[in-house]
């Protein structure tokens, strides 16, 4: 194994029983993972057990990854899965996040440091399933080709449902902040 | 006139730096003439700018553990 295998390569020898592969995806996807974890479910405990969770069950279901395909996207389907699971008791569409147990950051006084933990819990308040589509499209890095392959739909149903989560979030946002419009940095990408 | 809805995937393109130039070109007419899209564009500039948190660096040691077969060690 080499550091610059990619990941599809370790995942091969991951199936073929180096558990020291399953290492080194570890230490390069983990943190994105676990930051996956904490903006879906806002508690750091959790999303620690839910990250390690995945991994295990990577080397569990080693054998039903498909060598064509990308390792990324299988992970989050995991990950996916796992969240899933744990919140199915408070069924998933209707769930609403745990209690925030992010450290609030040192400077709170400040006003930007304000404004992100307002669109923090915006985000939370938003439908899993809707918080979800913009976590993984503006936070995780996939790809809408990847997202759609993930939740089982077409890229353009991807695309129109970011856009209307989007919209639904700044109605959050605003509701929260008791005013129109942002008071958010303007800008795009 | 066409409706925001009918900019979704231009919008959602160029938002994620996937757009063609004309999709892109479409887009950012729009949010000229939209002041509720050019809000979620900026909404989702601000979405970029939250800090990324880290997970404890006890995470890597106890999953070290697992890998390896090592019990945990007694809290």
């Amino acid at each position: 194994m080499l550091l610059s295998d990619t990941d599809e390569q370790l995942m091969a020898a991951v199936q073929g029983g180096e558990s020291s592969a399953l290492g080194e995806l570890f230490n390069r996807h983990h943190g994105a993972l676990y930051r996956y974890f904490l903006r879906m479910s806002g508690s750091a405990s959790l999303s620690e057990d839910l990250t390690q969770e995945v991994f295990l069950r990577v080397l569990r279901k080693s054998e039903t990854w498909q060598r064509d395909a990308r390792f990324a996207s299988w992970m989050y389907r995991i990950a996916h899965n796992a969240f899933i699971d744990h919140t199915r008791r408070n069924k998933w569409e209707t769930a609403m996040p745990e209690k925030l147990d992010i450290a609030a950051p040192a400077t709170r006084q400040l006003e930007h440091d304000e404004e992100h933990a307002l669109l923090r819990r915006a985000l939370m308040a938003m439908p899993p399933d809707k918080r979800e589509l913009l976590i993984l499209s503006r936070f995780q890095g996939l790809k809408y080709e990847q997202i759609g392959e993930l939740l089982g739909v077409e890229t353009n149903t991807v695309k129109v449902r970011v856009f209307r989560a989007l919209g639904q979030l700044r109605e959050i946002y605003e509701r929260m902040s008791g005013q129109p419009g942002l008071s958010v940095a303007g800008g795009r990408n | 006139m066409m409706t925001c809805q009918e900019f979704a995937v231009d919008i959602a393109d160029t938002l994620a730096g996937s757009a063609t130039p004309a999709a892109r070109a479409r887009a950012e007419a729009h949010f000229g003439e939209c002041s509720s899209c050019r809000a979620n564009a900026a909404l989702w500039q601000a979405l970029g700018d939250l800090p990324a948190d880290a997970p404890s660096p006890a995470l890597q040691v106890k999953f070290g553990r697992h890998l390896s077969g090592t019990p945990s060690a007694p809290r």
